[in-house]
């Protein structure tokens, strides 16, 4: 069985630590990106089955690096976490690619579920 | 005839005699004899003489004088066939012949100069018949000339007026040239002959065309008519109505410029003098053409004056109109230039009628200085608007739906392109003419209004919105995150510690966050009074200090100046702001330092400058510090919470209290803040003290 592989990018600590916390599981790698220009280095480096990814982040948003990540070859699956509620945001992200949206404050079993179905369909 | 001689002879005799005898008295002679001797003698020589000259004398005189009776008158005595006669008769005749003969001569001679002179006679006769004459005629001419020169003066001495004219010529002909009976006649604009005036006329004629009766003719023929009846003579004739008949009567029509300006009807006992009379009949017409000439000038003239005075007070009425249109024109376009909207109205011709210079500014068009009645047209003034439009189509779709449909009043919102990104909210609708009728339309009118600052402030107030619900969402998701794990999942108290420790900052970050918003909210809303008051800053400056300095070792709070510093402000909203800038300094310099407060006086204001030796703001951070939500992102300060709001907040409460906040900073060794207060007074000053006092009496009153 493969390790999957998961990249957590936002620059509040604390979700950081939720985020990582709620998914931590066996077979599962965890990196985490403090702010777009270090998740963007991390992208580019190492080879992700998903990416968690903040939208308001400094240097990069979520959505430039989502459209990023999706031009690579064996792109990783994108889920975009939001703090901004408009359905216009929703839509952008799904613009830029992303496979799913989730707005926050969200619910980790939520969280584990839709992580959980994403991987299986990446599987 | 003999005897009257004798008597002469015996008068000479007795002479004689009594010579004598005064002779003989005066020589005294006494003797008789001698006397008498003398007397004899004397009368012996008287006898002698007495018979001498009888026969010398006498005799051949007497027989002369018979012969001479019997002879023929004229004729001489034939003294050869006569010789009967004595000696001394034909002595006598011979004498008498010569002295005939001389005395026929001189006869002669006298006939012929007394013929001579009764010819000379005659011819003076003559003469002085023609100086008479002449004299007569130099008398009447000079009577005619001074008549004329009277006339002259008369004439002119007249008005122009018609009757003034009539009136003076008729007392001259009536007075100086002696006629009894005078009218003249004018000709009227009708064209019949009215009477101007007359004298001694009982119920002259007031009235006559040309060719009605001997006036009429005279008109007619522009000739003067004379009648002379002098079978009435001297004599006053009175026909039944009163009217005297004279037996000479003229007829003159008054002739000027071969018109006849109107006709003077004389009457006189005396042969009318048609020189002066029609000398005087053409000055009168002269007088007459003049005064016509003159009242008609006078007519044209009042008349041009009428009108001039009617064009005056139309000119003024039309000044009025054009001032009072001038006006309406003003207000127009003051009204069009006071509204927010750029608006241009168009005739239904296309024509752009009027536009403001709003409009001139959003299509780049210059305004005319006439702004009625421009070159410009809509069709082309709508291409180029169309042409700089974001949404190009809205607005073409709009201009063919007016094609279709010209009467329809539509509103659209369009954006012009880059850089402007103006928004404007479109609104077109026909005008009708109120006042002629709504069935007749004018034009059509276009408004634009500029929505880009509602659009802003929409956008602002969105992007508000959005940032707070952000802001809030985020201490959210941690606090229901690790609140869920705790409440699902088996944890050791370590992680339990750790999650509840979360849990609480992300809480209180959200309680700040709330509090800030709030803040921030009323402060906008105008609903934060201010309480100006009088108060040393530094007293303040170092309570604050103090209690900052309590909550951290690493830190040096100080504060530098020369107290008091007396501001004018608003108590607690200083201390909010002092708080604020005093936290993020010890705040952003984690690692510990120096907190400087810094006041100074200056003329008016007072300065404090609150200096750290922190993380200091990158350059590029600098000019959004004070806006809302704004933070500096970097790894530095990751863990520093905040909410973005506390520098807006400080810029808010300055502000409103006249004062003002900026700051300069060095990434990597701090930044200082800088603010500005109204400097207060050092007379007006009250100490903090003393407002203490004085609240504590107010309670305890």
């Amino acid at each position: 069985m493969s390790m999957e592989k998961i990249l957590v990018a936002d620059d509040e600590e604390a979700l950081r630590i939720l985020i990582c916390d709620t998914l931590e599981k066996e077979n599962r790698i965890i990196d985490e990106a403090r702010n777009g220009e270090e998740a963007c280095q991390l992208i580019l480096t190492e080879d992700y089955d998903l990416l968690i990814l903040d939208v308001m982040m400094p240097e990069r948003t979520g959505y430039e690096l989502c459209q990023e990540a999706k031009n690579m070859d064996n792109s990783p699956l994108v889920l975009i976490l939001t703090a901004k509620a408009q359905s216009a945001d929703r839509e952008k992200a799904l613009a830029a690619g992303a496979d799913h949206v989730m707005i926050k404050p969200f619910s980790t079993m939520a969280l584990e579920e839709v992580v959980e179905k994403l991987l299986e369909s990446r599987n | 005839m003999k005897l009257p001689r004798c008597l002469n002879l015996l008068i000479i005799i007795l002479l004689g005699y009594f010579l004598l005898q005064t002779g003989i008295v005066v020589l005294q002679l006494k003797n008789i004899y001698y006397v008498l001797g003398l007397n004899i003698l004397f009368s012996g020589i008287v006898l002698a003489l007495l018979y001498m000259s009888w026969k010398k004398v006498f005799a051949p005189l007497r027989e002369l004088a018979d012969k001479i009776d019997k002879m023929k008158d004229e004729q001489l005595y034939p003294v050869e066939e006569n010789s009967d006669f004595s000696y001394e008769a034909l002595s006598l005749i011979k004498a008498f012949n010569r002295l005939i003969l001389t005395i026929k001569r001189y006869n002669e001679e006298l006939k012929e100069k007394n013929h001579q002179m009764e010819k000379l006679n005659s011819e003076y006769a003559a003469q002085h018949q023609e100086l008479e004459e002449n004299l007569q005629e130099l008398q009447t001419t000079k009577h005619n000339i001074e008549m004329f020169a009277e006339l002259g003066m008369v004439m002119s001495g007249s008005r122009l007026e018609l009757e003034e004219i009539a009136q003076n010529a008729i007392e001259f002909a009536s007075f100086k040239l002696d006629f009894p009976l005078v009218a003249i006649y004018t000709q009227d604009k009708s064209g019949y002959y009215i009477l101007l005036a007359s004298r001694g006329i009982k119920g002259a004629v007031e009235r006559f065309s040309a060719g009605e009766s001997v006036m009429g003719a005279a008109v007619l023929d522009k000739k003067p008519i004379y009648v002379s009846r002098p079978e009435y003579g001297a004599a006053r004739t009175e026909t039944i109505n009163g009217e005297e008949i004279l037996p000479y009567q003229g007829y003159i029509p008054l002739i000027h410029r071969e018109e006849c300006q109107g006709l003077m009807v004389l009457a006189s006992w005396k042969e009318i003098d048609g020189n002066l009379i029609e000398y005087m009949s053409r000055r009168i017409a002269v007088n007459l053409y003049n005064a016509y000439l003159h009242a008609n000038l006078l007519h044209t003239y009042e008349q041009l004056h009428e009108e001039a005075a009617l064009l005056e007070e139309l000119s003024a009425q039309r000044e009025e109109e054009n001032e009072h249109a001038r006006r309406d024109r003003n207000i127009a376009v003051a009204l069009l230039e006071s509204v927010e909207e750029a608006l241009f109205f168009h005739l239904q011709d296309g024509r752009i009628y009027v536009h403001n210079q709003h409009f001139a500014r959003m299509t780049g068009e210059k305004t005319p200085d006439n702004r009625w009645d421009s070159s410009l047209n809509v069709e082309d003034v709508m291409k180029t608007i169309i042409a700089t439009m974001e949404n190009p189509d809205k607005l073409s779709e709009t201009m063919q739906q007016l094609k279709r449909d010209p009467d329809q009043t539509i509103s659209l919102n369009i954006v012009q392109q880059e850089p402007s990104f103006a928004s404007y909210e479109v609104f077109t609708a026909p005008v009708h003419d109120i006042v002629e009728g709504q069935d007749k339309i004018l034009g059509r009118i276009w408004t634009f209004r500029d929505v880009s600052r509602e659009y802003e402030i929409n956008a602002m107030k969105n992007q508000f919105v959005s940032t707070v619900s952000h802001e809030l969402r985020t201490p959210l998701s941690s606090i229901m995150g690790f609140t869920e794990l705790m409440l699902s999942r088996e944890l050791d108290s370590q992680k339990q510690k750790k999650y509840l420790e979360t849990i609480e900052r992300e809480a209180r970050r959200l309680t700040d966050l709330i509090n800030d918003f709030l803040d921030i909210q009323r402060m906008e809303s105008g609903r934060v009074s201010y309480e100006i008051s009088k108060f040393d800053l530094f007293e303040i400056c170092e309570e604050l200090a103090e209690v900052f300095q309590t909550k951290s070792d690493k830190h040096q709070i100080l504060v530098r100046g020369i107290p008091p510093i007396m501001v004018k402000a608003d108590l607690s909203k200083i201390e909010q702001v002092l708080n604020n800038l005093i936290s993020n300094a010890v705040k952003y310099s984690p690692a510990g330092g120096q907190v400087e407060i810094e006041l100074s006086l200056e003329n008016e204001a007072v300065h404090m400058s609150i200096k750290d030796q922190g993380l200091g703001i990158p350059e590029e951070s600098l000019p959004h510090i004070f806006e809302r939500f704004y933070r500096v992102d970097n790894s530095d300060r990751r863990n520093i919470g905040g909410t973005g709001l506390g520098l807006a907040i400080v810029k808010e409460l300055l502000d409103n209290m006249q004062g003002s906040v900026w700051a300069e900073s060095k990434p990597g060794e701090g930044s200082i803040f800088h603010v500005c207060l109204p400097r207060a007074k050092d007379n007006e000053a009250m100490s903090k003290q003393q407002m203490d006092r004085i609240k504590e009496e107010n309670k305890n009153e």
